[in-house]
């Protein structure tokens, strides 16, 4: 791969969303990126004319633009700077491990959205609270099995930013959800008060809101 | 040493299928465990949890030694890793990435219409729905110029991807018709001499769901 001192360029909504995570690992590794945030009003444009440049292949968000290279899919682009910044784990079983991890929680994310967008969420939350508790339950299980401080091991990896956020859009839902999880509870603690991103969490960088509405 | 990989899944197409795919077009030598749906899945999911045999509640699993795999996107990787099918550059990871994500995301509202009971009603909508992701698989392909979805030899993503389209294409006929490369490469894909030879073999599962449709 030749040498490029071309910026990574992330393009998203002025929300977390599905780009959070990866704000997480490139703010915890201090790389340098830059942010192309679309106003709603611009998006109906771009979604129309983003797959016939390439710019935005899949009419869909978040796109990171990285030299000559458009990649839309966020686990495709945490992987792809994981992979250029240590981020993915120390050995072949550690990768695979992530790829697991970052799936499993990929999976939560998916049942946070199915509830936040529901427009019966009142009528579904005390369902979702047990889902998302059940799921971290299993979590708690396999990571004590493994007894390390980060998902994977004795290092982050891309999973863990993904699993930090993914904590803390359900906490904003119920505030308690991992208390049950001593592991769990360590591990938030613990990524918060990293400096890159303790710092970061407090920065005007950081949006509030995971979704667009108002009971997220 | 003999090494061979074990799937635990279903008696289905379904997410083991992209998997199934990877090994046959390979030659990659590995068992299958089938689980049937309803009592005797109740028991191993309870039995893996604590065993960490199926260690989130979930199949595909993939057994590699001591190693229990969960996740189809993590098995595929691991596999493709493995067996050189992740592409050649740091590109075309990344867009192997992306690609395999991108059929997983055609798999999400047709798994969702599928295995709802009023399917038939939702059937038009999700037609809809799959002609704008199909078009946007046209331009990919047009725009990278390759007849695999990352380069000239086929990656992992293009198993997930020739699953993904095959249940399309039983779906509906002439779904990928208009669709000029997409129907190309969905051909190109299936008309590989292994993958023929396992269509037409026993080894493929006759059920693409847990459902009688589709």
């Amino acid at each position: 791969m030749p040498i490029t001192s071309a910026e990574y360029i992330l393009t998203y909504f002025p929300i977390r969303g599905r780009a959070e995570h990866i704000r997480l690992l490139l703010e915890d590794c201090k790389i340098p990126y830059q942010q192309n945030l679309i106003a709603n009003e611009d998006w109906k444009q771009l979604k129309a004319q983003g797959p016939e440049t390439g710019e935005i292949p899949f009419a869909q968000l978040p796109v990171l633009q990285h030299d000559k290279l458009y990649l839309a899919q966020s686990g495709a682009i945490a992987r792809y700077i994981a992979r250029r910044h240590k981020k993915y784990g120390q050995n072949e079983m550690e990768m695979s491990l992530a790829d697991m991890m970052y799936d499993t929680v990929s999976d939560i994310r998916q049942v946070y959205r199915d509830f936040i967008f529901d427009e019966n969420w009142q009528a579904k939350r005390e369902k979702f609270v047990e889902n998302a508790s059940n799921r971290f339950a299993l979590l708690e299980k396999y990571v004590n099995r493994r007894n390390t401080p980060y998902l994977v091991g004795e290092d982050t990896t891309f999973a863990d930013y993904h699993l930090l956020e993914v904590i803390h859009i359900i906490q904003r839902v119920q505030s308690d959800i991992i208390k049950p999880y001593s592991w769990l509870g360590s591990f938030c603690q613990n990524m918060e008060s990293r400096p890159n991103i303790a710092e970061y969490l407090k920065s005007s960088r950081r949006f509030e809101k995971p979704v667009p509405l108002p009971h997220a | 040493m003999s090494h061979e990989y074990q799937l635990t899944y279903f008696n289905i197409r379904g997410l083991g299928e992209p998997i199934r795919l990877l090994f046959e077009d390979n030659g990659i030598n590995y068992k299958e465990e089938r689980i049937e749906a309803g009592e005797q899945w109740q028991k191993l999911k309870e039995e893996g949890q604590s065993s960490g045999k199926i260690p989130f509640g979930q199949m595909p699993v993939l057994q590699d030694g001591p190693l229990y795999l969960a996740q189809s996107g993590a098995i595929l990787r691991h596999l493709a890793r493995k067996h050189n099918l992740y592409g050649d550059t740091e590109e075309e990871k990344a867009l192997a990435d992306m690609m395999n994500d991108f059929a997983n995301d055609l798999r999400t509202p047709y798994v969702r219409m599928i295995y709802n009971d009023s399917w038939k009603e939702m059937l038009p909508e999700y037609l809809e729905t799959a002609k704008k992701q199909l078009d946007g698989l046209e331009k990919y392909l047009n725009r990278r110029g390759k007849p695999y979805v990352v380069g000239d030899k086929p990656c992992f993503a293009d198993y997930n991807l020739l699953a993904m389209l095959d249940c399309m294409h039983r779906l509906k006929d002439e779904l990928l018709d208009s669709f000029e490369l997409v129907k190309k490469y969905y051909l190109r894909m299936k008309q590989r001499p292994k993958v023929a030879a396992y269509f037409q073999s026993n080894r493929i599962p006759e059920k693409v769901n847990n459902v009688p449709r589709g």
